[in-house]
């Protein structure tokens, strides 16, 4: 396997394990984990030298193109393992065996599978880390803060402004203002002047942020635990709105607008594509925190005093206020640091963990077969497989008349007569059938999800377990409620059931048929 | 048929006097493997010493008779030194195969072949010859053998057990084909891993290993690959992988097709020696073309023409009640001049097979007789035989 990247310790192990331990000769998994390491090295290596961008949307855009050369490497070890693990089949050869050795190939299979998967996860883990040590808890939460209480002094819809002919150094007559109306006579939309009665409080966890990122939309987005540090350093709304009122002279705000700019100044890289369109980019070459201060200052009066009903900022309007300020962007991504900070990791969220389990399960599986049979009639059985599943499907919808239910209940009995082939080609165990095998092969393969699909079969079919209430009833509701959390229940332990017996009863018996089969006499 | 101790030294000893060291290091080591004598590690390693220097000496044409003949003498003053262990109950003439009107039909794209119903028994240390032409059903008959095949009709036992357990029973037979699958890393690699399969694992694993590569001259040939070596050594790398897992049962389909008749001669050698190892004795099924080698090495022949098997049973028992006796005659004289010469020794049938020609002559004629009357006409004669009890005789198409 790839000879020239082995070492000499590795070749010795190989040595001693040829000489003794047969299987694990066969099963290789010391290539696998020595090859894991040196990846995992690479990996974290690379991890701490790729340029960590905290404008970035996302760590995996930093990520993801070492991922995919990850992946590929992986899928080439993985064709060389399975090469060996083909060429070096102790059945074939009508050497000794147990009949727990498929379980434990299964094992072997689940680890080295889930290691190949593993390459990145250093890289991955090492940037998520480095990320989130931008910067420690406190200085994050200081950075809200600063954002916070420097937003009350800035003009942050300067478009609007000029959309209206406006500029930040006019002093607008209030009574021309207040008579201002866009092109549909309406009253024209000032955001800012609402600034003056409402308090806007930016959050880490309330501000409108979607990660488009392929782990959480496959995976589910992470839960956030803020560190304690960060939760007694970050300013509530109440607090933001107390600290703002000690802010009396001119020195103190205009302090406040500074530090408000410096916080954005850490996150400007990313402004470059909305340049000439942002605030930001004004403030940088057009205009000095003293402007926004004298803005602040003028307009203060001028709202307070001629709109004294300018209207109140609902959740709604809070959070299309939030989308069209100026520091939208640096908020975005402070919240990858902050999710980096204090997400769990998606590598360790239920949902990747189950697509993991699955995922290596049934490859696993298709290897075990694959070991056990002739390439030819493993073949004819992933065909046979497909086309069954076409076949009962037209045939119910040919039926027609709850086409789901007659799927479910032709999938059963063909599986039942699968089944019954099986079975009976186990006893007769005289000479090699190709039907006997290809039905074991099927009946194998579907065996650790029937639990599962019998449970849907009853659920959808019978309504087991099924319950409908009228939500005005509440007693019946919550009777429904126990019958669903109960159906949630058994379709738990079903998966868990069917996976354990398929393993612990259904392999070793397999194991021994698959043994007795491959010596079997054939036709031809 | 069962070497015992003294016969398995007086052998080395006289082989050693006729500078037979090809044999004398060959019978060392079935001696060693036969007599355990692998925890004596000094006379192991002279064993594979004797061996390797006589290999790596032919391999360059210039034999050292006298340092390998020194070494043979040290060799049997130590083994000479040990005690005589007792001859152990030999399992030879156990049956391991027996086959009652075994039959097989199967079509082979347009071709229906028939294989008619053949009873057999193979014994442990019995070498077992399949003959007939190309197409007969030779093959079929090895693969029912090896159990490849199932039976169209008929019983078969193995290892005197009524019941087959497949897997058991096909761990005990070795099968090799004619072309066999090619082998996937180095060759020794392979060779400890259906050692360990096995359940020969450890030391005794490299032993056996070493023994092997040692009895068939494989040693040298060890970390090469399947691809580096050529068909004649992969045929010995075949059978070495057999003897591997120790069977008592071995079926071989064209041993002989890709070798040279030096090579030839030495397989069959050491595959009647192998099969009647005091320790793990089998028996040995093979088919082949070369019909005087085979005859003069098994013991049991099985002829085959055209799916029908037209004689089973032992070699020396064939033809035991002909009608008249065959010889095959080459020189440079027609049948007619033959005929002329020959026609005082009474009924004489003479038939032209391609390269030679067989005579038929009535009982009273034996193979002194007839030559004495071909050199006496000054005959110009370079090829004879006696086939009166071969089956050569069942290739002609007219007797």
């Amino acid at each position: 396997m790839l000879k020239f990247l082995v070492p000499s310790f590795i070749k010795n192990i190989d040595k001693t394990l040829v000489l003794n331990y047969p299987f694990w000769y066969i099963v290789k998994l010391h290539y696998i984990l020595y090859f894991t390491i040196i990846f995992w090295m690479i990996s974290y290596g690379i991890g701490c030298l790729l340029p960590i961008d905290i404008s970035s949307y996302n760590p995996e855009n930093v990520t993801n193109t070492w991922t995919f050369v990850f992946a590929v490497l992986a899928i080439i070890l993985f064709c060389v393992w399975m090469y060996y693990l083909t060429i070096y089949n102790n059945e074939d050869r009508f050497g000794k065996f147990t009949m727990w050795d498929d379980v434990k190939l299964l094992a072997v299979l689940l680890i080295g599978i889930n290691l190949l998967m593993s390459f990145s996860y250093p890289m991955q883990i090492r940037v998520k880390s480095r990320l989130a040590n931008s910067f420690s808890d406190a200085e994050l939460a200081k950075q809200y803060n600063d954002l916070n209480l420097g937003h009350k002094y800035i003009n942050s819809d300067l478009t609007n402004y000029q959309y209206c002919g406006y500029n930040i150094h006019d002093v607008v007559a209030p009574e021309q203002l207040a008579k201002d109306t866009d092109e549909f006579g309406q009253q024209r939309y000032v955001y800012d002047l609402s600034k003056y009665k409402n308090f806007l409080h930016f959050s880490p966890e309330t501000i409108g942020h979607y990660d488009y990122s392929f782990s959480n939309f496959f995976f589910g987005f992470s839960e956030l635990s803020p560190s304690s540090e960060f939760k007694h350093s970050f300013y509530s709304e109440y607090k933001i709105e107390q600290e703002y009122s000690l802010y009396k002279t001119d020195e103190q705000k205009l302090n406040a607008i500074k530090k408000y700019f410096d916080v954005l100044k850490l996150y400007r890289n990313s402004y470059s594509f909305i340049m000439g369109q942002n605030m930001v980019s004004a403030s940088d070459y057009s205009y000095q925190p003293q402007d926004y201060l004298d803005n602040y200052n003028h307009y203060e009066k001028t709202c307070l005093t001629y709109f004294p009903n300018a209207f109140n900022l609902s959740a709604n309007d809070k959070q299309a206020e939030m989308n069209y300020l100026p520091f939208e962007d640096a908020t975005h991504n402070m919240v990858n640091i902050y999710q980096a900070k204090f997400s769990s990791i998606y590598l360790l969220k239920n949902s990747y963990l189950m697509f993991a389990f699955y995922f290596s399960f049934y490859v696993s599986i298709l290897i075990i077969l694959f070991r056990n049979n002739t390439w030819q009639h493993y073949i004819v059985s992933i065909v046979s497989f497909i086309l069954l599943g076409i076949i009962i499907g037209l045939s119910s919808l040919i039926i027609g008349y709850h086409s789901e239910n007659s799927f479910f209940s032709l999938a059963l009995l063909t599986w039942i007569a699968i089944g019954a082939i099986s079975i009976w080609y186990y006893f007769k165990n005289d000479k090699y059938r190709v039907v006997g095998a290809i039905a074991s092969n099927l009946f194998y393969f579907s065996l650790p999800l029937m639990p599962l699909l019998f449970c849907l079969y009853l659920h959808e079919t019978f309504d087991w377990l099924k319950c409908y209430a009228d939500y005005n009833d509440p007693v019946a509701s919550a009777q429904c409620e126990i019958i669903r959390m109960t159906y949630q229940d058994v379709i738990f332990w079903a998966q868990i059931g069917g996976i354990s017996s398929f393993i612990l009863i259904v392999m070793p018996f397999y194991k021994v048929f698959f043994a007795q089969q491959k010596a079997l006499p054939r036709e031809k | 048929m069962f070497v015992s101790y003294n016969e398995y030294l007086t052998e080395i000893s006289n082989s050693l006097q006729h500078a037979d060291y090809s044999l004398a290091s060959r019978r060392m080591l079935d001696f060693l493997y036969d007599y355990n004598l692998d925890q004596h590690a000094e006379i192991k390693a002279l064993s594979f010493d004797i061996r390797n220097r006589y290999l790596q000496q032919s391999q360059n044409q210039e034999t050292d008779a006298n340092s390998l003949q020194q070494l043979c003498e040290q060799w049997l003053q130590k083994v000479n030194q040990l005690p005589i262990p007792m001859d152990k109950e030999s399992d030879l003439q156990h049956l391991v195969y027996h086959a009652e009107d075994l039959s097989k039909e199967y079509n082979s794209g347009s071709r229906h072949f028939k294989l008619h119903p053949v009873s057999l028994n193979i014994k442990l240390g019995e070498l077992t010859a399949v003959v007939g032409e190309n197409g007969n059903g030779k093959t079929t008959l090895l693969r029912l053998m090896a159990g490849e095949l199932a039976p169209t009709s008929g019983k078969a036992s193995y290892f005197g057990n009524k019941k087959n357990n497949w897997y058991e029973t096909k761990g005990k037979i070795a099968y090799i084909p004619q072309r066999p699958d090619r082998w996937y890393g180095t060759l020794i690699d392979n060779l400890h891993f259906f050692c360990t399969i096995k359940g020969i694992v450890g030391t005794e694993n490299e032993d056996h290993v070493n023994y092997i590569l040692h009895r068939l001259g494989l040693y040298q040939f060890r970390n090469l690959k399947w691809t580096e070596i050529s068909s004649g050594y992969r045929l010995r790398f075949e059978l070495a992988k057999a003897l591997m897992m120790r069977p008592r049962l071995l079926v071989l389909d064209e041993p002989l097709a890709n070798l040279d008749i030096n090579a030839q001669q030495l397989l069959l050698q050491d595959l009647k020696y192998l099969s009647q190892s005091s320790k793990h004795p089998m028996g040995v099924v093979l088919s082949s073309q070369q019909l005087h080698e085979l005859e003069r090495n098994c013991k049991n022949i099985v002829f085959i023409k055209q799916g029908k098997t037209i004689y089973s049973g032992e070699q020396q028992s064939f033809a035991a009640d002909r009608t008249h006796n065959a010889f095959e005659v080459g020189g440079n004289f027609s049948i007619a001049d033959l005929q002329n010469h020959l026609n005082t020794l009474g009924d004489i049938k003479i038939i032209d097979s391609g390269t030679v020609l067989i005579i038929n002559t009535p009982l009273s004629v034996d193979s002194v007789q007839l030559l004495k009357v071909i050199t006496a006409q000054n005959l110009p004669i370079n090829y004879f035989r006696d086939i009166s009890k071969s089956t050569r005789q069942l290739f002609q198409k007219d007797i």
